[in-house]
Parts: C-alpha cells; structure tokens; sequence
C-alpha cells in the first residue's frame, strides 16, 4: 500500500510536471505575445472597460462618425468609405453625401440630424431635435451627442461628459487615455463652412446586425462596425480571461510539482529507463522530425524573409534612365527570372539584353541578411512568436518530445549515446571478440541502412523543394550510399562466413565432447574470433579426458582392493568355518557344544556377507559380468517361486502369486535375475507380520513387464529411507537376518541387466518393483 | 597295502592344519606343503594319491605347481582358491584341475570331493575305459539300455519319475528344456503347473548326485528358461 502511494505521488508529481509548464508556457506564450503587440494595452483595458462606450474604440468610432456627418453637412470632400458607409459613386460632393446617407440610413444603430443654418439635409430620425434633452431619447438609446456648430455636448447615462478637460487637444500615443477627437478644443477649430452645421447623434446601447440590400447595386452589405467591435471586446477579454486562468491553473500544478519534486524525480526515472532502451540515433532523429514537422514550417520563415528582403531591396528599375534597352526588347516577367539559376539567367539577359543581373545578385549576400537581421530582428522574433503562440498545441509536442527524448533522457541516463549504433560500434563493454564483432559488424550494418534512409529522406525533401541538382550529382546522391552500404554488407558477409564455419568446428568439437569422443584437439587460426572459445574448449576436453581416466583408474583399483579384501577375508574365514566344523564333530559338553553350533551359523553369515558385499561393490563399479539372454519373465518368477517353495512354507506366510500363462518374454541374465527375486522374496519372507499375505505379480503394460512383490512389514516402515542403499535395513534395530545388502544387491544386478528396481512404501505395505521392457517377441 | 595319501598345499597353515584334521580322520595319509616348491618334492611320493593345491601361494603359485606336476604324474588335483568368479574357475579348470572349490568351503564338501576324486582314480581307473553305449559326464555315467545312472562309479537309486528325468537331460547334454517339456515327455501328458512338480523331483535327484547340492555343478536351473544336465 505504501508503495502504491509513493508510487500514485510519483506520476501526480510528473503529470502536475506535465500540465503545469504546459499550461505555463502556453499562458507565457499568449501573454508575451498579445502584451508585446502594438496597441495592445490599449486593447486590454478597452477590453475590460465597464461599459463599452468607455472605450477607445467606441470614442475613436464617435468621433469618426461625427466627423463625416459634419462634413456632409458642411459640403465637404468625402472620400473612401468611413466607418463603413460608402457614398458609392464619385460625384458632385453633395450627391456622395445624400449616396452615404442613403446607405447608412437604415442603420438604426446609430441616429443622426444634421442641420444646415436651420435646415435638415440628413436625418434618419424624427426622435432627434437640435439642442434636444437626453430624457428625449427613444428607448434603447442612452449616448447622445450634439455639436452645435462650435462645440460638442456628449450625455452618456443622462449625465454629460467632459469632453475637452483643459481645453487643448494633445497628441497622444495610441496607448494613451483617450481624448475625444472632436472640434471645439481651442486648438482644434471649426472653418465657416463647419459652423453652420449642428449634428445630434444618438447610439444605441445593445448593436444590432443591420445588413443593407443594395440589389440595384453592389448586392447585400454587411457593415457592422459597430456590432463586431462590441463582440471583438467581449471575446477578448473572454481569452484574456480564460488565458489568466489557465496560467493560474498553470501556476498551482506548478506548485504541486514543486511540493512532489522529489517523486516526480522516481516518474523521471522511470521514464528515462523507458527511454534508455531506445537507441539514442532513434531518439536524436524523432526529436528532428518532431521539431521539423511541429514548429512553425520554414516556409513561414521563408516567407518573412521574402517580404523583409522585398521591403528592403533597392526598386528595379525596369528599362530606368541608367539601362540602355536594346531596340524590340521582351518584357520580362522578374519573378520567373528570379528563379533561374545564375547561369541560365545570364544567358537569358545577355539574349534579351538586360542588365539588370547584378543589382539582383547583390540581393542575397549575407552582409545584406545580417543587417537586416539586425534591424528587424525584434520584429521577426515577435512574429515567430506570435505563429508558436498560434500553434501553441505544436510547441507543446516539441517541447515535451525534446524533454522526454532529450533532456530527462540525458540527465538520468549515462552516455545515452552508447545505446545505438555508436554503441556497437564502441565496443569496450565487451569482453569476447566474438562479441566486439558481431557488435560491431551490426553497427556498421546499421550505419548503412540509416545513410540509405538519409539518401530517401534528402529525395524526398529535394523532391518537395523540387530544386534543381546537376546529373552529376543526383548520381552521387543515388550511387554512394549504395555503394558504401554494400561494400560494408560484403565486408560484414565475408567475416560473418569465417565465423560460421568457425562456429561449425567449434559446435562439432562440443558434440564430440559431448558424446565422449575426447581425443581430438581443435585448431582454428589465431586470428579466429573464436580462438578463445575453441581453446577453453580443448582445455574443457583435456579436463574431462584426464578426470575420465582418473577416475576408470579409480574404480578398477576400488575393485581390486575389495578383490584384495574380500580375499584377505576369506583366508582367515576358512580356517574359522574349518576348525569350527572340526571342533563340532568332537564330543562336547551341552554347553560349548551350544557354543560351537552358534560360531558354525554366524561363520556362515560372515560367508555370505563377504560374498555379497564383493559383488555390489562389483556391481557398484559398473564392472559385473552379465550374460544376457532372452528369458521368460513369467517362468524365472515361477521357478524362483517353486525353488523357494519350501522356505515359503516353513515362513508361514501365505504368497498370493499372479503370474500370466503367457510368456513374458525379456532380456537379462538369468542367474543374476534368480538373484534377485530369490533376495526380493526372501526380505519379503524374512520382514513380513508373522501370518500376512505377501503378493507377487507380474503385469505387461506398453511394452513394459512390471514384477512387483508386496508385504506387509512387520515393524514400522520409516517413509522417505532408500531402502536400496547399502546396509539398509526396515527396521534399524536388527542384528539378525541378512546382511543389509539384499536390496542393494537387487537394484545393482536389475541395473546390470538393464531394468529398474523401484522402492515404494505406504504406510507398513512394502512394495518392491522390478521393470523390463518386454523384448521383441522375434528372436 | 600302503596307505592313500593325499597332498595338501596351502601357504596358510592353519588351514593345511584343518585340511589335515579332517582328511586323517577319515582314514587318509596326509602330506602338507605351505608352498608350490615345497610341493614338488612332496609330490614325488609314491603312493600319492591326489592334491589339495591352493592357488596364491609364495615362491610358486598352485596353477604353475599343478603344470609341472602333471609333466611327470597324472594325478588328481583339487584346486582351492578364495576367487570365487566363474572366470577364475574356468582358467583354474582349464591348467588342468579336476576340481575348483572355493574358499571357504564345508569340510564335508571337501572330503566328499575327495573321496569322489579317489574313487574316480582309483577304483575305476580310466575314465575313458567305459563300456559303449554308456553316457559319461564328469563323475557321472549313464547307460541308457539298462537306465542306470552311477556317480563316481556307484549306482545311483533313482525313482522311476526321477530316471526318466534323468534319463531325458543325460541323452541331451547341455540341452535346456522348459518344465512343461520335461513333464509331457517324463509323465506323459499336459501339465498346466507343472513347475513345482519338476522342481521337487529336480531337487532330489540333486541330492543324489551331487556333491554340494545346494551349489549343483551337473543339474542346474536356467532361470526363466528351464533345465538343463551340465555338460563336463
């Protein structure tokens, strides 16, 4: 659980890492920009004016406004279209202003009266009368303005505004607070023609869309200046807004990522881990595309740089004063010849006779970019900064491409760069030459493969610019990385070949090993990367073939000492046996006679023992004579059975046997089988609760003759010993009976003839197996 | 009539000392020798009847005793030796011994070896000297016409079941026959246990004829195949 948290507080960390500079710069981004850009300050607190006709714009319309109705009164020049309202056709002055009013009238967002010495030449409502009250005004209007031939009177609200202050019209910067660009200032006077007009004004509170159908004309216009300025402001002060708060948000995820720095820094990690398995050129060249297809194009730059270049450039001066145009001269289309290369474009001018050639040439020398870079390098980077600001969601993929490529990449990982091709190539990591070689060689290989990917890429983008390459060169592009690929492919080819066959010697040697065979030495040439391998492998193969015949050397003279002993033993054994026997036909006494008979049985046990221990110890060492020979299995256990026939009798025990009629045909040595089963029966006969049934059977499943011979031990069966190790016996604490080898001697002759003896015991039932595979019934 | 005397030849001496013992009490001369030169002096007595030689013995070893023995005498010899494997006592067989007991062995076996060996030099001279028409394996004789088996030169009392077994394995030496065969051609009929029944009687005619029935050096069991009279 703890763990979990850490772990939940490590990608909180990392994601309030993520979102917060994102957030950050994105807000960074906007602000930079939209704070930087000219009138913006302006722009803003217009924005967040309380009542839009506080604002610069809306006086700045006003006054416009207010202007072309005093000029229509006044017969003045109108020209263009102001605020929106165009007179339509050049005329007599008169006529443009009745064609202005015409088009503007209807527009019910603004109201006008303009009067000349008494009379109404324009009005577009009845509701507006000269020196009129502002409680007069229709509903939905609270701004009105009168200019009464000298001065202007503004009511906004029904409270009237100060327009003139001190009295002096001041030139302001466009950041300034506004002053209403109106006459009546004692430096901003009124001609005659002026002061015989009086013009009431009224705007309406909430503009509405007014689109005038002018279908005699031009078709339906839309002018609604006065509307979009109303929305623009909204909507900005909205992106204001909404920017402010995403950089607040910005701001707190910051601060959460500066409160869990340090589990960020496990994210971090953990990312970098991820990363450090990337090849490093993989990553160098994601982040290139990254930066190349997300920043704002190049073309964009390009674009900027034309315009910078053409604001810049001297005028061409086409057939000027200073150039001597040959007679019958073409004009020539400048933008064409700008794209001709030097050479082409000579011979074109030389033919035409211009020579105009080198002021172009001049155009794009370096001195020239890098002052204009100087002079307009502030311009640029705003611009440039304004397209990212435009493409924020952009710079953010670039920026986190970079972080999590780049930047977390390199901090936490080593020498990111020994990850990839470089890494391959730099081997010093390795231990083996074989292992430097292959590195390298895929290294190389890879090498290839990226310089044949350059060559697609440098035809693609050639393809895009669509610039023109002399055939020489487009030779070069297309044969050289070919060549160089497949010159390191057949160097790769000739020294993997050597390796393989190499590696062939060395598999073969292996196997050889492997299968026993250890004479043979492998030689490989000393300059083989393999050298090494193939040495430790002759001196593997040395190792065994010394270890093999220690230890055969071994076990022959293990067996010779038990020879040896088994026969130092039997000298003194005989004369035991001899003078015991001796001494029982002399006529003695009840008790020594009692004497003599124990030391004749134990003597006999002695006997056997020696015997039995000579042949596992024989049998042990892999070195017992077996004669094999096919046998029935079902008669061997039937005859084993009528041998013992009478020691089974005298147990009194029951032996249930089921032996199958059939043959059961196997292939073992018959004495050593007889052995067997006579020891399997005898343990059974000898260990068995006094009165139990001992089983004997024999089954044939799958190829298999399983002999198992089951009792019931009379004392109790330790689970888990190996009966079959030697001196082992059921029940610890006996000193009579066998001599502890019987099973033993079992499990080493069934393994000499090839079968399995297996032990198994469940709870006091003692079961002892022994399997043959059934031999082919064809002799 | 001068007394049978027999030769023993064992570096231990208290073994030649029990050897001795025994073959004395049974009314035999005894020589003793603790080594294979020692042996060939003693082996120039005349009335030498036969040889207890042990085989490991310092100075000269009991095979390479027994060659140069034989070189003027033929004489019987009783090899002893503590190697008990086949192997050795097909090579000690082979130098020329007419028996191979091992070590340690019953003195009763051994007396009855000997008396068996005697016998066979002795009372009945030459083997080969046999009528024709009788079988003779080692210190067994058959005559198939009057079915009678002797062993070292005496008649053999067999049952009538036991004579046809007999009877069968002595016509074919060295031949192994399943129980089933032996019981269809003795009793004459089928027998579905029959393994038992030929088993007993098997077990007695050992008795009869051999010298250590426990360890049959004529009538053997091939386990997991059958019977078999063993060929000498």
């Amino acid at each position: 659980m703890d763990t979990k948290w850490k772990k939940s507080k490590a990608f909180l960390g990392f994601v309030a890492f993520l979102l917060g500079v994102s957030l950050l710069l994105e807000g960074g981004l906007y602000f930079g920009t939209a704070m930087t850009a000219s009138g913006s300050r302006r722009w803003i607190s217009d924005s967040f004016a309380a009542d839009w006709r506080d604002t610069t714009e809306f006086q700045s319309f006003v006054s416009r406004r207010l202007e072309r109705l005093i000029m229509m009164g006044a017969g003045g020049y109108i020209y263009g279209d102001i605020n929106g309202y165009d007179g339509g056709d050049w005329g007599l002055n008169d006529t443009k202003a009745r064609s202005v009013h015409n088009a503007m009238k209807e527009d019910k967002n603004v109201l006008y009266r303009v009067e000349k010495e008494g009379k109404v030449l324009y009005s577009n409502s009845d509701a507006l009368q000269v020196n009129m009250s502002f409680s007069s005004l229709p509903e939905g209007y609270s701004f009105l303005l009168q200019f009464d031939g000298q001065k202007v009177k503004i009511w906004k609200d029904a409270k009237e505004l100060d327009v003139y202050g001190n009295g002096y019209y001041r030139f302001e910067s466009i950041d300034e607070s506004y002053q209403w660009y109106v006459p009546g200032y004692k430096n901003f006077t009124v001609d005659e023609a002026g002061s015989k007009v009086k013009v009431t004004m009224a705007v309406i509170d909430e503009p509405q869309i007014f689109i005038k159908g002018n279908y005699g004309s031009s078709g339906s216009n839309e002018y609604n200046k006065l509307y979009y300025m109303k929305r623009n402001l909204d909507t900005y002060r909205a992106n204001i807004i909404g920017h402010s708060i995403r950089f607040g948000v910005g701001m707190g995820l910051f601060l959460v990522y500066v409160l869990l720095r340090k589990e960020k820094r496990r994210a971090d990690m953990a990312v970098a881990r991820v990363t450090g398995h990337v090849w490093f050129e993989v990553k160098v060249l994601a982040a290139i595309l990254l930066v190349f297809f997300c920043m704002p194009r190049t073309e964009y730059l390009e674009q900027v740089w034309q315009e910078l270049t053409y604001a810049y450039a001297p005028a061409y001066s086409y057939g000027g004063p200073s150039t001597s145009a040959v007679p019958g001269d073409i004009s020539m289309d400048w933008e064409v010849l700008d794209q001709l290369s030097g050479e082409e474009r000579d011979v074109i001018l030389q033919e035409y006779g211009y020579a105009q050639v080198y002021s172009i040439e001049e155009q794009g020398g370096i001195g020239t970019a890098v002052a204009i870079l100087s002079e307009n390098g502030g311009w640029l980077l705003r611009e440039y900064l304004g397209e990212l600001a435009d493409h924020s969601l952009n710079l953010l993929a670039v920026f986190w491409g970079l972080y999590l490529l780049i930047f977390n990449d390199w901090r936490y990982n080593k020498r990111p760069w020994k990850q990839g091709v470089f890494g391959m190539l730099a081997v010093h990591e390795l231990k083996y030459p074989l292992q430097k070689r292959l590195s390298r060689m895929n290294g190389w290989l890879g090498l290839a493969v990226a310089l044949l990917w350059l060559e697609v890429l440098a035809l693609l983008v050639l393809q895009t610019v669509e610039a023109y390459l002399p055939t020489w060169a487009i030779w070069n592009l297309l044969g050289l990385p070919w060549l160089l690929a497949l010159s390191v492919y057949v160097w790769c080819f000739w020294r993997q070949r050597k390796l393989w066959i190499d590696f062939g010697a060395v598999a073969d040697q292996a196997a050889a090993i492997r299968a026993g065979r250890l004479e043979g030495e492998l030689t490989l040439q000393e300059d083989s990367d393999l050298a090494g391998l193939a040495d430790d492998l002759n001196h593997i193969r040395q190792g065994l073939h010394q270890a093999v015949e220690e230890r055969t050397h071994s076990e022959r003279m293990k067996v010779e000492l038990v020879t040896n002993v088994s026969h130092d033993l039997k000298t003194p054994l005989t004369s035991i046996i001899s003078y015991t026997e001796l001494l029982s036909q002399e006529p003695l006494e009840p008790p020594a006679s009692e004497y003599v008979k124990i030391m004749g049985e134990k003597a006999q046990r002695l006997k056997s023992m020696v015997q039995d221990v000579f042949e596992v110890s024989k049998a042990a060492s892999g070195q017992l004579p077996v004669k094999l020979e096919r046998l029935d299995y079902a008669r061997l256990l039937r005859q084993t059975l009528a041998d013992m026939a009478q020691s089974i009798e005298n147990s009194g025990l029951t032996l249930r046997a089921s032996i199958s009629e059939g043959e059961v045909p196997i292939t073992a040595d018959s004495d050593r089988m007889y052995r067997v089963f006579q020891n399997l029966i005898g343990n059974a006969l000898k260990y068995s609760l006094p009165g139990s049934r001992v089983y004997l059977d024999l089954t044939v499943e799958n190829g298999t003759a399983a002999a198992s011979v089951r009792n019931t031990s009379a004392a109790e069966l330790r689970p888990g010993a190996d009966y079959t190790a030697r001196f082992v016996r059921g029940d610890e604490s006996r000193t009579d009976g066998g001599s502890g080898l019987g099973l033993s001697i079992a499990e080493s002759f069934t393994r000499a003839c090839g079968g399995e003896l297996t032990i198994s015991t469940q709870a006091d039932l003692f079961t002892a197996t022994v399997t043959f595979p059934v031999a082919e019934t064809v002799c | 009539m001068s007394q049978e005397t027999i030769l023993v030849v064992d570096d231990d001496r208290e073994i030649v000392g029990a050897i001795a013992a025994a073959l004395e009490k049974e009314g035999w001369r005894v020589l003793r020798a603790y080594d294979g030169m020692e042996a060939l002096d003693k082996a120039l007595d005349p009335d030498l009847r036969l040889i207890l030689m042990d085989v490991m013995m310092p100075r000269l070893d009991g095979l390479s005793a027994v060659l140069r023995i034989r070189e003027r005498r033929n004489l019987p010899v009783i090899v002893l030796s503590a190697k008990s494997e086949e192997s050795d006592k097909v090579l000690g067989l082979s130098m020329g011994a007419d028996d191979y007991v091992t070590k340690p062995f019953s003195m009763q076996e051994l007396t009855a070896r000997v008396r068996s060996q005697l016998r066979r030099y002795t009372s009945l001279g030459d083997v080969n000297a046999a009528p024709a028409g009788v079988i003779v394996n080692g210190r067994l004789a058959y005559d198939p016409d009057s079915r009678v088996l002797t062993a070292d030169g005496e008649t053999v009392k067999l049952t009538n079941i036991e004579t046809g077994i007999v009877d069968l394995l002595m016509r074919n030496l060295g031949r192994v026959f399943p129980a089933e065969e032996i019981y269809r051609r003795v009793w004459g009929e089928e027998a579905w246990s029959s393994e038992n029944t030929v088993m007993v009687h098997i077990r007695r005619i050992r008795e009869k004829i051999e010298l250590n029935p426990r360890e049959p050096d004529y009538l053997k069991v091939v386990w997991g195949i059958g019977y078999k009279m063993e060929k000498k």
